[in-house]
């Protein structure tokens, strides 16, 4: 997702890719890596998708094009994962983006919480959060914010936001918005077990009594 | 001598315009351009992506950058830089260079299709 600046391709193209999973995988089996599969069929929906609109739309996508799609092959690899997470992480967190959104466009995207969950984390009604959202979407692919991971000077003004959103994504795990479980222990998985903050550690947040804690 | 001209409008009335309505207006610029470039007296320009998309640097005072434009009306626009840059980051590393003290990145519109 790093490779593009579009959002909404990448939803897109991430939904295609799951259609494309439920067709494929009954019959063919589900492959030995599913994410790489659906990472890499997402990616190229997404270059698809990129392509068509260069036929159509007169405005010039806003395509990162330093990653060949031969790179995409090669990040077929599970390993590459969890650091495109903590560099889409961070990207969210761009200064130029307003602070209320950076942590919303977090948790939509990194966590993949939906726009009425982050609304209640933020106790605002739902449809201002999706005006927040779509705002914050359009500034970064109209303004140019690139997605990559920041350097170590970026990283004091960015790592407070990364800090909140670490802290909400364990809250939403910790109970749920909606759902037949109160608990959301995948989403407590995504937290990184080496952030630490003021010698605190995010898994020191997580009560011992909980069976599925990362 | 010469003059910058700057545009003012609703951008809220622009972004709601219809596809025909924003073809229609392109071609009122085109011919405009072209009456300038038949003067001989044209020296550039551009479209500007919305207000809302800018990013204000600060290179005094509380130094820093933020979202949205510089929206205070004490200070009025003293000059411009237009340059090319591959992303915001870049553009803000050098509009902090800028010897002045607040400074408004706006992206310049692409329209592939239009030769200015």
């Amino acid at each position: 997702m790093t490779r593009l600046r579009r959002f909404d391709v990448a939803e897109d193209s991430l939904q295609d890719a799951f259609v494309a999973a439920a067709r494929v995988w009954p019959g063919q089996g589900v492959p030995a890596r599913p994410g790489a599969w659906l990472y890499t069929t997402a990616y190229r929906r997404a270059l698809d998708r990129v392509r068509q609109e260069e036929a159509d739309a007169r405005r010039l996508p806003l395509l990162i094009t330093d990653a060949a799609p031969q790179a995409a092959a090669e990040a077929d690899d599970d390993g590459d994962v969890p650091d495109e997470r903590l560099r889409l992480l961070f990207a969210c967190c761009h200064p130029a983006l307003r602070a209320d959104a950076r942590a919303a466009l977090m948790l939509r995207f990194v966590a993949g919480l939906s726009t009425a969950e982050i609304a209640r984390l933020f106790l605002v009604p739902e449809p201002t959060m999706a005006a927040r959202l779509t705002r914050a979407k359009a500034k970064m692919a109209r303004a140019g914010i690139p997605l990559r991971a920041p350097s170590a000077a970026d990283l004091p003004e960015r790592v407070d936001v990364v800090l909140k959103v670490i802290y909400l994504i364990f809250t939403e795990g910790y109970r749920a918005t909606a759902g037949p479980e109160l608990t959301r222990p995948r989403l407590l998985r995504l937290l990184p077990s080496h952030t630490k903050h003021s010698g605190q550690n995010t898994r020191s947040m997580v009560p011992r009594w909980m069976p599925t804690a990362i | 001598m010469r003059y910058m001209l700057l545009i003012y409008g609703n951008e809220q009335a622009w972004e709601s315009r219809t596809e025909q309505e924003q073809q229609e207006n392109h071609e009122r610029h085109g011919k405009f351009i072209a009456m300038l470039q038949e003067r001989g007296i044209g020296r550039g320009g551009d479209a500007l992506e919305p207000a809302s998309t800018a990013t204000t640097v600060r290179n005094s005072g509380e130094v820093g950058i933020t979202d949205g434009p510089y929206a205070e009306t004490a200070e009025q626009i003293g000059g411009y830089y237009v340059l090319e840059a591959a992303d915001l980051d870049e553009a803000i590393a050098i509009a902090k260079q800028i010897p002045e003290p607040i400074v408004e990145v706006r992206a310049i519109a692409e329209f592939p299709d239009m030769a200015n």
